[in-house]
């Protein structure tokens, strides 16, 4: 039988480090392995015997582009445990804040780290060269979402105003209001990021994935507070854990998720899509007709169009939520910490990310667990490649190895939030 | 009318990684110097913003520790609008941002470079959790500082 192996040493535009190992034999492809050998991080550990309002500033550090997704659901986390609802102004500018982390993680993987697979560039420095004002928006596009976080939280990486309960400081609503123009330019410039995204060349791959995403009866995902998928789960977020579960697998110091009895899933932008459209607002519903994307989108590839829209639904929402802004009396809700289990679920930009705490009387933790959507869509990357190489086969090395590296990052993957770097070793036997 | 000079130092660095914060140490004591139109960006920004900061200025200062193999302490300078960094500067330790060196590149392809970009790079030689520069790498970061303020003066009294 025909073998040969293809090695990605550093598989660029990805966060964290991993590898990639395909198995062929003649045509047939045997083993995919997504391959995650970044040291576990331990922040569970750590977060053992840590006070109960310190989950936020700590599990932010996990990420340096999804901060907020993990501020929210260990908030969220932890004022279930306590028996605290927020709602009103503070959960609204609670998915204020969550807008700008998307509009700045969507922008920059749009325009810096996906576009330059379907443009045959190498980087986006290439892109820059050859379509400078493209770029020039894109990073206008990114600052506006920065922007939105730093008047929010404090400042774009890491932000410190959030806090169990609410805010440390809510703005005043005439600050606030200075936001709309920008986000109005954000909001026009993401409609035609999405027509400029609908050009590019997407291959002929559907998938029949099991979407997973969270859910609220009127808004499109942000904050959950419930699970479903499109093969029947509809759970409140403490039930997850009956119906998801990890497992750990020799190639990686990440656990994989799956489906209980069913396996793999997939979460983040095409599943939140296609489990929502409905609730997108008009002009995100429209540009997706006008590009020719339907209400379910089964091509990872065109995740790409999926960001873009759902980059329209979140300068849209921020305009919504500024507009209706009336300040709160007080920044925060006080929490008094009680013994007992909490559980937490928000949509970063590349996923449902879920939160698992236990405290006791004093508010010191005593378990954590948390399973963020890199580790939810492990399997579903292996079953992708290994379901894509097959019609690929015909390729160059080069020009096969360069599509597996797209195929990952359709998920835009935050190996280091999941624990990760990745290399391809593609071995044909 | 005379142009008014714009100059922004950014010290870039982690301050409870000992020497790592040389960046951070060299850009606090040349604002502390208070001179006029000379702006400071202390501390971990994004990148991609940085190219926003620094477009239109007529110079800017950016400071680094260096983990190379040369001395601790030893001083690199170079003119990023002239000279090609080395490819391991400021490299980001994510990728879901831009480095430095990536942020240079962007600009000089978009055309918005400043006029002068300096960049300091100081050895470190202890990258430990922890506060305090170590002995040799304060010398040199005191030594940056005296040469980011003779190049300041020499702009100003031009």
């Amino acid at each position: 039988m025909k073998s040969r192996t293809i090695k990605v040493d550093y598989l660029a535009r990805v966060e964290g480090e991993g590898g990639l190992e395909i198995r062929l034999q003649g045509d047939k492809v045997v083993d995919t392995r997504l391959t995650i050998f970044e040291p576990p991080r331990f922040f569970e550990a750590f977060l053992r015997g840590r006070k109960f309002t310190e989950a936020p500033d700590i599990t932010a550090r996990i990420c340096g582009i999804c901060p907020i997704a993990y501020q929210m659901s260990s908030v969220q986390a932890m004022e279930m445990a306590c028996g605290v609802t927020v709602e009103g102004p503070i959960r609204d500018l609670r998915r204020l804040i969550y807008c700008g982390e998307w509009i700045e993680s969507h922008a920059l993987h749009i325009y810096m780290l996906h576009a330059p697979d379907f443009l045959g560039f190498e980087d986006s420095l290439q892109i820059a060269k050859v379509h400078p004002e493209v770029v020039k928006k894109a990073l206008k596009l990114k600052k506006i979402g920065n922007d939105l976080m730093v008047f929010l939280g404090g400042r774009e990486i890491h932000p410190i105003n959030v806090r169990v309960g609410g805010f440390y400081k809510v703005p005043r609503k005439k600050e606030l209001r200075e936001l709309l123009e920008p986000l109005k330019w954000a909001r026009e410039t993401a409609a035609e990021t999405a027509k400029w995204c609908a050009k590019l060349q997407f291959p002929d791959f559907e998938q029949d994935y099991e979407f997973v995403s969270t859910s609220h009866p009127k808004e499109y995902p942000l904050l959950g507070p419930r699970v479903v998928s499109n093969r029947g789960i509809d759970i409140e977020v403490n039930n997850y854990l009956d119906y998801f579960e990890e497992e750990h697998v020799k190639h990686s110091t990440s656990l994989h998720a799956r489906v209980k009895e069913r396996g793999a899933y997939h979460v983040g932008p095409n599943a939140r899509y296609s489990l929502h459209f409905d609730k997108l607002p008009k002009l995100a519903k429209e540009t997706a007709r006008e590009i020719g994307l339907g209400k379910v989108c089964k091509n990872p590839f065109k995740s790409i169009l999926v960001r873009s829209i759902e980059t329209i639904f979140a300068c849209d929402e921020a305009i919504h939520i500024i507009k209706n802004y009336e300040m709160p009396d007080k920044p925060y809700i006080d929490v008094t910490p009680k013994a007992g289990v909490g559980h937490g679920v928000s949509e970063a930009p590349r996923g449902t990310l879920y939160h698992r705490y236990e405290i006791d009387g004093d508010g010191i933790i005593k378990s954590a667990r948390i399973i963020p959507p890199t580790s939810q869509n492990q399997k579903i990357i292996e079953s992708d490649l290994k379901n894509l190489v097959p019609q690929l086969l015909d390729l160059s090395q080069e020009e096969l190895t360069w599509k597996c590296e797209q195929a990952v990052r359709n998920y835009d993957p935050c190996i280091s939030c999941s624990c990760h770097f990745l290399k391809l070793d593609l071995k044909r036997e | 009318m005379s142009h008014k000079i714009s100059i922004l130092v950014i010290g870039l660095g982690e301050k409870y990684r000992h020497d790592d914060a040389a960046g951070l140490f060299v850009a606090n004591q040349v604002k502390a110097l208070g001179y006029a139109g000379v702006e400071a960006i202390i501390g971990a920004t994004d990148s991609a913003s940085l190219m926003e900061k620094w477009s239109g200025r007529d110079i800017v200062f950016v400071i680094d520790a260096v983990n190379s193999s040369a001395e601790a302490g030893y001083i690199y300078r170079f003119d990023a609008v002239t000279d090609d960094l080395p490819g391991g500067l400021a490299k980001p330790d994510s990728s879901h941002g831009l480095g430095l060196l990536d942020a240079v590149k962007l600009s000089k392809a978009l055309g918005e470079l400043p006029d002068s970009l300096i960049v300091y790079g100081i050895e470190g030689e202890d990258f430990a959790m922890g506060e305090g520069l170590s002995p040799l790498v304060k010398k040199a970061a005191l030594q940056v500082v005296e040469l980011i303020k003779t190049e300041i003066e020499e702009v100003i009294n031009k």
